[in-house]
């Protein structure tokens, strides 16, 4: 089924006009004329939508959390920093369709009593970020957005905020602290954003495809969404497919669709009709699953059940010529250049797990090294001051799970057992 | 009981407050949990994760640090996980941090070592290239940065920002390239930088005073008070072979310095072991200094002083003990026979020292440090307080920016605690009195349309704010009662503001600001011309009064000022001066005037430390002993009594200024006799009231402050 | 150098379009670096003094994020994404191919100070892999002859 990308054959759905034709901005009205903020957010709750960010925590739980004290400031922040390696759902729900997401994040506003809201955006993109500032300025023109909303008292400002390049500011209270112009250092918790978060203030920090579901399920009730996928995972949920797949891009598919049927429908199977060795299901922060989990739906609990996460359903497929060491020193690298050095574990123990893994690629490792990654990761795994430590583990724990032959042949044959490009060749290359 | 949680830890259980952290609740059941980058004085950041424990219904191992005890939890810190989490944090902070022990500073008493030893890793398991960094870097002149042995745990910069507010150092790059910098080209700029020398856990922040100066472990430890400003910052003096002072470090008394210190204080120790201090005593011969024996030295002071009869005069010091000024005073009263003693050779306002006087004596000022921190107003009036007691304006910036306290800074030019002031006043110097009696009168609703050189509106502005106050904390710089002029009308303008607030329901503690180290106690022990020891006006019963104390009656008529005995000398009315630790010919202001007047004189004695420029122009210099070699006490601006203790053996031949009167009244035939400095601050104790009840030893670690009841 | 006069008057802007001031420190720094092509220490320190922050926090705070060059660079950075999905459609090739054709190594910038070549972590445009952005643009599926033609274009953009 299709939610989020139901208008994409529709030519220029990105014009705010043709938007409008639509039927968009239909579910702003109907929220704002004849729904209370209690209202939508039952709505939102009943809909089981959970964060598309990688936590998936029930979003109707997220806003109910902000206290109802009208003299307090609330903030909404949309999290566009789309930094997880291989998920980019997020730049093609802004670019494409960018007043679905203006008009889910008023809907929020209206439930959570905030009248001002940000999209802080990756800084790489630009293109996106003009495209939104466009499309809000558009809205406010039109009414959407500003003050005195459709002719109600509801009053929304919306601004783009553009992040610098920095991974770990996707982490919400890293966001936060970047939003506010700290080093995007996360911060302690409690107290809880939700509490005290931007400026000390109640905020509620949401993906972008969180919040381009909303319009929809206020559209259709909370019910019709949560006939969508399966009994947990509701909904739908936009796949990024890239790696060695013939069809590399973005697939909407219902919640709980076997991974087999995304692989190798929807991206037309493993590029140059090679065997699938391994992917990662959900951005590189999540466990890789192997041949052996082709048939496990694309869930939440499905995903945890079978050793890995859903995370942000960033796929990258890697084929049977792929070195997995390899594979997992690029993604290791990426943790230690990420890390944002704040604690320990983190800073210090990325970089050693890089160490190791060079020197077994390069074939000096000892074969002390592979359980020496693995009690590092598990040292960093659960100590670390947040997940990006966590995240940092799991290429590692899972690659050496999974593979940990391959790792011995590394060391017993004091290199790279795979020919040439060891699965990192160009295309037809 | 709902303001109290119960917990478990590792199967103890304890009660403590809401709100308190677990390592807190651990450390008063005596259970040690390592940290780095956790201060008590500073808000938890978690980051370092050396002080993980389990907690049951927790996933994961939490921080204690961090975690805020609730009821029923239970903590363990015993089990082997936890023990394993402590080893491998360690192991990570070992792998890049260089092992130069041998030759840091900080080996032997260095955190990470000392975590390393009870709960570290037998060894390491990396085998790759340590982190680099260019090394060492100056943040400053004072401070000196090892960025590889930095383990990043932040404190020096939360000190600067949370403490300090002057957040010159910062962090620098990102995760594994991380590093604490300064802005190029923009060093280290702060009153407090030493600080965060202390507060490093590793041999990372260096002092460049003290670097490669000794090893800890053979250095003596010394409690003392700095000699630098009337706060009286608890300090520890580190000295080698008992001989040589090689740095101070805080020592935290939580009612006077919360544990810090200011850079002037801290790094103002190598004046002691000075090549340049005097070691002999001089006396001039044909026009010349010459080194002389002390036999010859103390004849030709005494027999030059006696001289000059009725016509000669004592300068005592703010930064010398009581009992140094004690004796002193009683020396020139009974030996040389004069009253014309002073502390300083400032000139006073006519009636200035009578005001001081009438507020100490009257219990006005009765206030203490720790009321900066409990009042929800704060008036500054007349010092600028972040240059001359600088780790009181720490207690102002903690009271506004934590507190929410009200700052009302009053003071002639926009010096740093202006930028905290809820309301500054920037009266025009001289205009005290008018300032204070606009205030007074603006607080009962009669604001004049200005005073003091300022507005009608910006009086009443402060005032408001007063209107509002529950408990009001003022200070009051000795200078604008004692040297501006009309400082009794100033005085009496802030009796009455502070009895109208008073009257109205508001709780005021007063408290004098006094620059120097011992400004009060030398005033307390007697070094004012018109007051014998324990403010007791000079007058025929306070006379005899203090003659039935000493056993030798004293002069009966007042004696002249600091500031008198400099316009007395140019015509002759005193001839001869004995100078304590004081250099006047190098007064800030009055240098020229002062030096033209000494050059008058026909007679100069001058004991102090380095041949001063007043000491050049001497006839006979004592060299005297710092307080590091010392015992004694001083009186801080709060009037706490506190005790200094001796650090290293006296420098050559110079000797303590008590000995030196000791040896002065013998040469003069007087009978002063104390087997120890204790006997004379017994003495004290005897004779300043104030001081009653008071022995060396009762004063404590951590000082007595001395009351008057109002 | 000098925040120019226009820039100077967008960071100002920037100053009040947020709760707090110090939110205007990422858009005043982009703004920087499009004004003198990297955050200069004497800009930062302009910034510092326009925004009312400490210095050491305006450092502090460029240094953290990657986009913002500390050194001068090229009039385009080549910034090649080496992140899994790109690496495995070989932008480690592109990579090796830009420094042998431009003749720099990563980091470096040409003699003729147009190219700074660079790698980055991941783009977020997957789909496309590999991916090089440079200035605004992202640069898709690329192939060493569509880097040909790149450099060609920006060669020619930066002549006219």
């Amino acid at each position: 089924m299709r939610i989020l990308f139901k208008h994409l054959d529709v030519p220029d759905i990105d014009d705010m006009d043709v938007y409008i034709r639509e039927g968009g901005y239909k579910a702003l009205e109907k929220a704002l004329k004849e729904m209370s903020p209690d209202g939508v957010i039952q709505a939102v709750t009943k809909s089981g939508l959970r964060g598309r960010g990688g936590a998936g925590f029930p979003t109707g739980k997220k806003w109910a959390f902000i206290p109802k004290d009208p003299s307090l400031k609330k903030y909404l922040c949309c999290n566009a920093d789309e930094s997880e390696p291989g998920t980019f759902k997020d730049r093609e729900l802004i670019v494409r369709n960018p007043h679905q997401l203006i008009e889910g994040m008023a809907i929020c506003c209206y439930a959570i009593g905030s009248e001002r809201a940000f999209i802080y955006i990756r800084g790489e993109y630009i293109e996106p970020a003009r495209k939104m500032e466009q499309a809000i300025a558009k809205a406010s023109n039109r009414g959407f957005l500003g003050e005195r909303i459709l002719g109600t008292d509801f009053n929304l400002q919306i601004q783009v905020y553009r992040g610098a390049g920095a991974y770990i500011c996707g982490e919400e209270s890293a966001l936060l602290n970047s939003l506010e112009g700290i080093r995007g250092e996360p911060r302690l918790r409690p107290p809880f954003p939700a509490i005290k978060g931007l400026y000390e203030s109640p905020t509620v920090i949401n993906n972008v495809e969180t919040l381009a579901n909303v319009p929809h399920i206020v559209l259709n009730g909370g019910e019709w969404f949560a006939s969508i996928g399966t009994e947990k995972s509701t909904g739908t949920k936009v796949v990024s497919m890239s790696g060695h797949v013939n069809n590399p891009g973005n697939y909407e598919v219902d919640m709980g669709t076997p991974v087999r049927e995304i692989i190798f429908e929807h991206a037309g199977g493993i590029l140059g009709g090679k065997r699938l060795k391994a992917y990662v299901p959900g951005g590189s922060s999540v466990p890789m699953l192997t041949e052996k989990h082709l048939d496990v739906g694309l869930d939440f609990e499905s995903m945890l059940a079978a050793g890995s996460m859903l995370g942000s359903a960033g796929f990258m497929v890697m084929n049977e010529d792929t070195c997995i060491v390899r594979a997992t020193l690029n993604m290791a690298r990426f943790y230690a250049h990420e890390s944002c050095g704040k604690c320990t574990p983190c800073r210090e123990g990325t970089s050693w797990m890089v160490e190791m893994l060079e020197s077994i690629e390069e074939g000096t490792g000892k074969m002390g090294y592979i359980d020496r990654l693995v009690d590092i990761a598990n040292n960093i795994n659960g100590r670390s001051f947040c997940a990006l430590g966590d995240a940092s583990a799991m290429p590692v724990l899972s690659s050496i799970e999974h593979f940990r032959d391959e790792y011995e042949t590394h060391v017993s044959e004091r290199g790279c057992p795979f020919a040439g490009d060891r699965g990192f060749a160009l295309r037809g290359g | 009981m709902a303001d109290e949680v119960n917990l478990t830890i590792d199967g103890r259980q304890i009660t403590v407050p809401k709100g308190t952290l677990v390592i807190e609740a651990a450390k008063k059941l005596g259970i040690e949990i390592p940290i780095f980058c956790y201060h008590p004085k500073m808000e938890p950041v978690g980051a370092c994760r050396q002080c993980l424990v389990e907690i049951e219904g927790f996933p994961k191992p939490q921080v204690s640090c961090s975690t805020r005890v609730a009821d029923g939890m239970v903590v363990r810190t015993n089990t082997p996980e936890v023990k394993q989490m402590w080893e491998i944090v360690l192991e990570f902070l070992l792998i890049n941090h260089p092992l130069d022990c041998p030759v840091c500073d900080r080996g032997g008493e260095c955190p990470l070592q000392d975590n390393t030893f009870r709960y570290g890793p037998p060894d390491s398991r990396f085998e790759h290239e340590k982190r680099h960094f260019e090394k060492p870097v100056a943040l400053s002149s004072l401070v000196v940065l090892d960025r590889e042995r930095c383990i990043l745990c932040f404190r020096c910069v939360r000190f600067q920002r949370e403490i300090a507010d002057q957040p010159d150092i910062q962090v620098f790059n990102r995760g594994y390239g991380d590093y604490i910098g300064i802005f190029p080209g923009r060093p280290f700029d702060s009153n407090f930088s030493g600080n965060t020398i202390e507060l490093c856990p590793v041999g990372a922040l260096l002092s460049s005073v003290f670097r490669f100066r000794a090893r800890p472990w053979e250095m003596t430890s010394t409690e003392s008070i700095c000699p630098n400003c009337g706060v009286g910052c608890n300090i520890r003096v580190n000295a080698r072979n008992f001989r040589r002072v090689v740095r101070y470090l805080s020592r935290d008394n939580p009612e006077v310095d919360g544990g810090w210190l200011c850079d002037r204080g801290r790094f103002d120790s190598t004046f002691i072991n000075d090549p340049e201090r005097l070691t002999k005593p001089l006396v001039r011969r044909n026009g010349e200094l010459r080194e002389a024996t002390w036999e010859e030295a103390l004849e030709a002071a005494v027999d030059g002083m006696k001289a000059a009869g009725l016509r000669a005069a004592g300068i005592g010091s703010a930064n010398r003990t009581n009992e140094q000024n004690y004796l002193f005073q009683k020396f020139m009263r009974l030996v040389i026979g004069t009253n014309n003693i002073d502390y300083t050779m400032e000139p006073m306002a006519p009636g200035g020292t009578d005001a001081l006087v009438a507020g100490l004596t009257s219990g006005f000022f009765s206030g203490s440090i720790r009321d900066v921190a409990s009042s929800d107003v704060i008036v500054s009036f007349g010092s600028d307080i972040s240059q001359e007691l600088p780790v009181l304006d720490l207690w102002i910036k903690k009271a506004v920016r934590k507190n929410g306290s009200k700052l009302i800074f009053a003071y002639p030019l926009r010096a740093e605690l202006a930028k905290y002031a809820s309301s500054f006043l920037p009266y025009s110097y001289g205009k005290e009195a008018g300032f204070a009696a606009g205030l007074a009168a603006a607080f009962v609703g009669k604001a004049p349309e200005q005073a003091g050189g300022l507005s009608g509106d910006e009086i009443e502005s402060a005032a408001k704010i007063l209107s509002e106050a529950k408990i009001v904390a003022l200070l009051v710089s000795r200078s604008v009662i004692e040297s501006a002029p009309d400082g009794m009308e100033t005085y009496r303008a802030l009796e009455s503001l502070v009895g109208t607030l008073e009257a109205r329901g508001a709780r005021v503690q007063v408290m004098l600001l006094v620059d120097g180290a011992n400004t009060q106690g030398g005033m307390d022990v007697g070094l004012l011309p018109g007051y014998y020891p324990g403010y007791r006006k000079i007058d025929e019963s306070s006379c005899s009064e203090i003659a039935e104390l000493w056993g030798a009656e004293p002069p009966p008529e007042p004696g002249l000022t600091g500031w008198d005995v400099v316009r007395e000398a140019r015509n002759g009315g005193v001839l001869a001066l004995w100078v304590m630790g004081q250099d006047p010919a190098r007064d800030l202001v009055r240098a020229k005037e002062i030096a033209e007047a000494l050059g008058k004189l026909d007679f100069l004695v001058v004991q102090d430390y380095f041949l001063t420029e007043t000491a050049r122009m001497a006839n006979v210099v004592l060299p005297s002993c710092t307080f590091a070699e010392t015992k004694g006490t001083f009186t801080n601006t709060e009037r706490r009594v506190q005790r200094i203790n001796q650090a290293i053996y006296p420098m050559s031949d110079s000797d303590s200024d008590t000995d030196i009167i000791l040896k002065a009244a013998f040469t003069a035939g007087a009978q002063f006799e104390y087997g120890r400095i204790e006997s004379i601050f017994e003495e004290i104790a005897r004779v300043v009231p104030q001081y009653g009840g008071l022995t060396f030893d009762s004063i404590g670690p951590f000082g007595r402050q001395w009351e008057v009841r109002r | 150098m000098k925040i120019s006069g226009e820039a100077q008057r967008r960071i100002l802007d920037a100053k009040t379009r947020y709760p707090s001031r110090s939110s205007a420190i990422l858009p005043a720094l982009h703004i920087l670096e499009e004004d003198q092509g990297y955050v200069t220490e004497e800009g930062m320190a302009e910034i510092a003094g326009l925004l009312d922050m400490p210095m050491s926090d305006v450092g502090g705070v460029a240094s953290f994020y990657s986009m913002f060059m500390q050194r001068p660079s090229g009039t385009y950075r080549l910034d090649v994404c080496r992140t899994l999905s790109c690496a495995l459609l070989g932008s480690e090739h592109l990579v090796d191919y830009l420094s042998e054709k431009l003749g720099i190594k990563v980091g470096e910038t040409t003699p003729d100070g147009l190219f700074t070549l660079r790698t980055v972590e991941c783009l977020g445009d997957c789909g496309k892999a590999p991916v090089m952005m440079a200035g605004d643009t992202y640069y898709e599926d690329l192939t060493p002859e569509k880097l040909d033609a790149i450099l060609d274009d920006l060669r020619r953009k930066a002549e006219a």
